[in-house]
């Protein structure tokens, strides 16, 4: 009953299409010949008819494939221009645009070097250094580095405009951030840096310390700013420090920063919770379990939870649960809670976070 | 124009994207190397953005690229694995129903296909879900016509040994019923 290699290709040609007029006559003909041309036939079609499922991935997340692509493509050309600002959509067209054309202007200036240059365009964006240092530019505002050499014995970067630092702790390896006129030092720890033009440059500590200078060292001797200390270069003027006083100084990096609009709308995107749960001596269900945050700046509190749970004859419930202290970006909380089923024999429980306020 | 090639260039990326990884992942049934075949594709093609026009002529031109390099994946592909569980979910008709129930039969048929030979696997492919006829399957693999027919009747014939156990019983009654018919043609 074999096929000949001659019969399959006829067949194939047939059931794809791809037979001439002839060649369709032809092989009908052999199909009536025999009941035993037929059953093959009829058994190659049935295969041809059960092969059309295609394989598909319909959740392939265009963005981060684009992300790689556009990566590969600034590694390419040399420069390394990286634009931070999130995902393209309408809204950003036309500003993507503008800031494209400046700052290709100002990329004439630069030789073909290695180095890179990050650059937040119309929104506040947030990267981690190639040492997990963590830093926010805001809008308009850039931050450069030699990928080559950052990290090997010290960390220098340069930055223009204004940016939020929490430097990774790194034994004999000094992070430094240059501005135009004035220069910081710093082992491990949070500051912010606003420059203002040529004329003036703020420095705030919030944890740790930096030492500060002109970058004309010359002029004058750096001094030392510690946690909650503000430090003002001001063009002609000796170095300047004071206790700071401005408790917002940092509040820019939730302005203009479409991920923490996200952080706030939705609230339980970045809240994990971890769970466990036992009947104790009063059959009541404890749970018990961790909640992690994973928002870059938002604080929430008051978590709301909903707690499903089945009884074993297959009904379900559900209670709400609130958790008011405060969780913290990027940081995880303990909770415990029982549920009032002393009389139901709870078989199944689920722990999903529904909201959560954020601390403003 | 540096800038506005880049602008374009993006929206051409968007525009093909979900087309092409689909392409892709259903020749290569592997989501990183989907992705990276499409990647390869458009990274050549802005490398050589000067050579070629955006116009109707691309989308043609980034179908057969992404075909042809996903061939090229196959070729290094060398593991045979069943479908796993995610996997099942995402198998549709190539019409526009949005399918998404399947038989026992269709889902061994799909490991089937995987099994086969790279070139012939692509080949099996573009001709019964991308619907390409004979010479432009041909023209997309850089293969001679003669190839193409060759090897669509050897898929048929790998494909039909494989499949063996899960057609004969099916066929029994099948059988059973033309000989009936026949029989019953020669007594009226």
């Amino acid at each position: 009953m074999a096929l000949t290699p001659e019969q399959y290709m006829r067949i194939s040609a047939y059931l794809s299409g791809n037979a001439s007029k002839q060649e369709r006559k032809e092989l009908e003909a052999w199909r009536k010949a025999a009941l035993a041309n037929e059953h093959q036939f009829l058994e190659a079609e049935r295969i041809w008819n059960h092969s059309g499922k295609k394989l598909t991935w319909p959740d392939a997340d265009v963005n981060s494939h684009w992300d790689e692509l556009r990566r590969r493509i600034d590694l390419e050309a040399g420069t390394k221009q990286v634009f931070l600002w999130p995902h393209r959509n309408i809204i950003w067209k036309a500003a993507a645009g503008l800031v494209l054309l400046a700052t290709l202007t100002y990329v004439l200036f630069w030789k073909r070097s290695s180095e890179v240059n990050l650059h937040s365009g119309n929104a506040v964006a947030m990267v981690y250094l190639p040492d997990s240092t963590q830093v926010w530019l805001n809008l308009n505002s850039s931050l450069s580095y030699d990928p080559k050499a950052f990290g090997k014995t010290n960390r220098h970067t340069k930055l223009s405009g204004e940016g939020y630092f929490n430097v990774r702790p790194a034994q004999n390896n000094p992070f430094t951030v240059n501005t135009r006129n004035t220069a910081i030092r710093v082992l491990g720890t949070s500051f912010n840096v606003k420059e203002e033009g040529n004329e003036r440059v703020n420095v705030t500590v919030a944890e740790g310390t930096v030492q500060f200078s002109p970058a004309d060292s010359s002029k004058q001797k750096s001094i030392q700013v510690n946690a909650n200390e503000v430090a003002i270069w001001k063009a002609d003027e000796p170095l300047e420090k004071s206790k700071n006083t401005e408790s917002q100084y940092a509040a820019w990096r939730k302005k203009n920063n479409p991920v923490y609009e996200k952080e706030v709308q939705h609230p339980a995107t970045y809240i994990t919770p971890k769970f466990n749960w036992r009947k104790n001596a009063i059959n009541q269900s404890v749970i018990y379990g961790t909640l992690t945050s994973s928002a870059l700046l938002a604080d929430y509190r008051n978590i709301h939870l909903r707690v499903t749970y089945t009884k074993n004859n297959g009904t379900a419930s559900s209670a709400m649960f609130t958790i008011s202290p405060v969780l913290k970006a990027g940081s995880t909380l303990d909770f415990e809670r029982r549920l009032l089923d002393f009389f139901a024999d709870t078989k199944s429980l689920d722990v999903e976070v529904v909201s959560a306020e954020v601390v403003q | 124009m540096q800038e506005t090639n880049y602008e374009e260039f993006e929206t051409l990326f968007r525009l093909h994207h979900k087309e092409l990884i689909n392409l892709a992942y259903n020749l290569l049934r592997d989501k990183d190397a989907a992705k990276d075949v499409v990647q390869e594709v458009f990274f050549k093609l802005w490398k050589n953005k000067s050579e070629l026009t955006f116009g109707e002529k691309i989308k043609h031109y980034l179908f057969k690229a992404t075909a042809h390099t996903a061939l090229n994946h196959l070729r290094l592909q060398n593991r045979l694995s069943t479908l796993d569980e995610s996997t099942k979910e995402h198998l549709v008709a190539p019409t526009d129903r949005e399918e998404v129930s399947y038989k026992e039969l269709e889902i061994k048929v799909r490991e089937a296909i995987d099994h086969l030979p790279p070139r012939c696997k692509a080949i099996y492919i573009l001709s019964r879900h991308e619907g390409l006829k004979y010479q432009e399957i041909a023209d997309t693999l850089h293969l001679s016509l003669k190839t193409v027919e060759n090897q669509m009747g050897i898929a048929l014939e790998k494909l039909r040994q494989e499949l063996k156990p899960f057609l004969s019983l099916e066929f029994l009654s099948l059988g059973i019923l033309l000989a009936g018919l026949t029989l019953l043609y020669y007594f009226l």
